[in-house]
């Protein structure tokens, strides 16, 4: 029992530093250093319980410390793309390290919900799923409908956004053009980080001086926001077919999360609540849903309830000390982002992701982050909601579960 | 900011031709089945073999094709399944066959998914 406890403590202490570093590296994912430790663990000469926490430790720091270039950079990771719009806003008004502050109480709020819900809610939702799954492409339908009926004029402009991002998500998606595991990366860090990238190039965008004046919306905001993650992060960390970015969008049309403030605290909230479900699901159902869970699951076999107790343990100790990382690292960030150059680190991140994308997917993921940024763009200057873009997913989403993905695929013959 | 929204729907639809161009133009690596390691998770492979074992389990079919020295599990899911059985592809032990589709690791083993009609190819 003193040496698991030894061992959990010595794996955090590892396993914060590296999830700080694969936070703050765009593309480097969570997965990737899993992959590569996973097959040396044997030589290790710890326990299982030591490789299982580290593996969560990673996953829980990543998860607050990558909203830190999403949000100063504009180099998302998939998980986190859709925080560049309101992150890039905020930071705008000097507001960045508030971004920040937004997605640790997001995460934090949401980490604490995940641990009551997911031992009295998660057999429901399971349920509950089961029974709406043969309407899901009705749901889904509808809030893309009503996203795009908000832009009134502009709705033709919105739903050219949309498809044109749909069919790129499916021919990307489903063609294997790409792997699979990065696929995501040139898509998303393309229609929502270098988009906006070289729109503020563009604009000669000069950010203004970060000032550090609390949080800028109210308790019940937070509280209702937290919610609302806690509970989407559950959908997507339990249940197959819908991912923390759909899963943010909806979330953002079904409960008006409309607001850059209330929309980061969900969006996190999202983010943290999927890691807990979705180990949880392998506990739950037996059934990993994450690169993290699928490698504990290798380590581990089937894991027990003092096991997943021991995991969630690990989760609460790593995210306070995650969440006191990610305020320091945003608060040096933060003051040095008036001293530089905004449009020449603006390049340097740009050049950065496309290297990155063409060491992980090649000249194809190149060519398709090309495409991505371009439907970005067109977003911006057309005036229609870049979210619009999520269709990438959305629409690929909606023809799965409306069991159409085989017929439109063997149409277009891929 | 109207040519640069011109520019910007012109590249957005080149580009998006241009994916499709590839997407169905790409060719996966034909190779052995023993040079398939963990290194190709993720990637599309193909291999000819013949099924040493087939059996369904809730519409999904699962095959182990072997190439004569080497042997690697190839699973179906049911929407494929469905459409084999749709279009009269029958896939029983002894058949030879090529099958192209995506390395995936799952409880320590690899498997190949192939995802439509054409990545299955029955030989005589």
């Amino acid at each position: 029992m003193k040496m698991i406890l030894e061992e959990a403590i010595i794996a955090m202490l590892v396993g914060i530093p590296l999830g700080i570093l694969t936070g703050l590296v765009p593309g480097l994912h969570v997965n990737t250093l899993v992959a590569i430790i996973l097959p040396f663990y044997p030589l290790l000469p710890f326990s299982n319980y030591f490789v299982i926490a580290l593996f969560a430790s990673l996953l829980v720091t990543h998860i607050f410390v990558s909203f830190i270039p999403s949000v100063f950079l504009g180099a998302p990771d998939p998980e986190t793309s859709l925080s560049v719009l309101p992150g890039h806003k905020l930071l705008l008004s000097g507001r960045g390290r508030e971004a920040i502050k937004l997605t640790v109480v997001g995460a934090l709020g949401a980490l604490v919900t995940s641990f009551v819900l997911i031992f009295f809610l998660s057999g429901f939702f399971v349920a509950a799923y089961g029974s709406s799954r043969g309407y899901m492409q009705y749901i889904l339908s509808v809030v893309v409908a009503y996203m795009l009926l908000r832009e009134r004029k502009k709705l033709l402009h919105a739903v050219l956004v949309f498809l044109l991002s749909g069919a790129l998500g499916f021919i990307v998606l489903e063609s294997n053009m790409l792997p699979e595991q990065h696929a995501l990366f040139p898509v998303l860090s393309g229609l929502f980080g270098i988009s906006t990238l070289l729109l503020s190039i563009n604009r000669k965008e000069k950010i203004p001086e970060q000032i550090s004046n609390g949080i800028g919306i109210s308790k019940s905001d937070i509280a209702k926001s937290v919610a609302i993650g806690s509970l989407a992060g559950m959908v997507v960390g339990l249940l197959p077919g819908i991912g923390a970015t759909q899963a943010t969008i909806i979330s953002q049309q079904i409960f008006s999360l409309f607001g850059a403030e209330k929309f980061l605290v969900a969006m996190a909230g999202i983010n943290a609540a999927d890691s807990v479900f979705s180990l949880g699901s392998l506990y739950l159902v037996g059934n990993p849903r994450s690169g993290v869970s699928v490698a504990v699951e290798k380590v581990f076999g089937k894991i027990g309830f003092y096991d997943f107790l021991f995991l969630l343990g690990i989760i609460a100790s790593v995210a306070g000390a995650s969440a006191i990382a990610t305020l320091q690292i945003a608060g040096r960030v933060s003051r040095i982002m008036k001293k530089i150059d905004y449009p020449v680190v603006s390049k340097i991140v740009i050049a950065f992701v496309v290297f990155s994308v063409y060491s992980f997917t090649g000249l194809a993921g190149v060519l398709v982050l090309a495409t991505s940024a371009s439907i970005g763009i067109l977003a911006s200057y057309m005036g229609v909601n870049r979210s619009h873009c999520m269709g990438v997913l959305l629409l690929p989403t909606i023809l799965f579960f409306a069991g159409l993905t085989p017929l439109f695929a063997q149409f277009l013959g891929i | 900011m109207e040519k640069i929204a011109a520019l910007a729907l012109f590249s957005s639809l080149l580009g998006l031709a241009l994916v499709y161009f590839a997407a169905t133009n790409l060719e996966p690596s034909a190779m052995g089945i023993g040079q398939i390691t963990s290194d190709y998770d993720g990637k599309v492979v193909e291999v000819s073999g013949f099924v040493t074992s087939a059996y369904s389990s809730q519409n999904t079919l699962f095959l182990e094709v072997s190439d004569g020295k080497d042997k690697i599990s190839v699973v179906i899911f049911s929407s494929l399944s469905n459409q084999l059985e749709q279009a009269g592809i029958v896939i029983s032990k002894d058949s030879r066959i090529i099958v192209r589709g995506v390395v995936q690791e799952y409880r320590n083993r690899l498997e190949i998914i192939p995802k439509k009609i054409s990545d299955i190819t029955m030989l005589v």
